[in-house]
């Protein structure tokens, strides 16, 4: 079984941005970014990419395919 | 949550609201007049008409209350609205076969359930998180 697994939160936390300050600069909602961090909701390609770009790292430091 | 999720999530809950008070009021021995119908009919527009005139009010909410997962939740709210009005067609038609439900009340019965259950299911979803 694969998943997706992220490192959202980490990442959020290392740049010094609450949810909704990260929500705000990619134009979501913040229980989107709070999902996405808990794993509930997939993001789009283009979401994970506004993410990535937005915290200054490679989409693949922020989303991992997880094999369990 | 901004003021375009309130303004939606307001609308959603009077509706859902309205229709359960109805079914209420149904199960207590009142009767359902038309009126009642064109009554909640009136409050779905207007939910929808107050959503459009703060959309234009304060614009910048719409992309954050219309993000990627609350339209995912919106098309599951269609899809629940769908199966609600499927399942309360053949339970209101087999109520007039067996003679339990006059054709006219039964009529009456689905433009509730169908304004109702999308309602239902975003109220539920924000409530959730999962949408706004």
């Amino acid at each position: 079984m694969r998943r997706l697994g992220n490192r959202l939160r980490e990442h959020r936390q290392g740049a010094g941005l609450t949810q909704a300050a990260l929500a705000e600069q990619v134009e979501v909602s913040r229980k989107t970014i709070n999902t996405v961090e808990n794993g509930v909701f997939v993001p789009s390609t283009l979401l994970a990419l506004s993410l990535a770009q937005c915290l200054g790292v490679a989409v693949e430091d922020l989303f991992q395919i997880i094999d369990d | 949550m901004n003021v375009l999720t309130k303004a939606r999530l307001a609308g959603n809950l009077l509706l859902a609201l309205a229709v359960l008070a109805l079914g209420a009021a149904v199960l207590t021995g009142r009767e359902i007049s038309p009126t009642w119908i064109w009554a909640l009919g009136a409050l779905a527009i207007a939910a929808g008409v107050i959503q459009f005139i703060v959309s234009v009010a304060f614009p910048r909410s719409i992309r954050p209350a219309w993000d990627e997962q609350t339209v995912a939740s919106h098309r599951a709210s269609y899809q629940f609205g769908y199966w609600a009005g499927l399942i309360a067609f053949w339970g209101l038609f087999a109520g007039v076969q067996g003679g339990a439900v006059d054709a006219e009340t039964a009529l009456l019965w689905l433009a509730p359930i169908l304004i109702a259950a999308p309602s239902l299911w975003m109220a539920g979803a924000t409530a959730a998180g999962r949408a706004g």
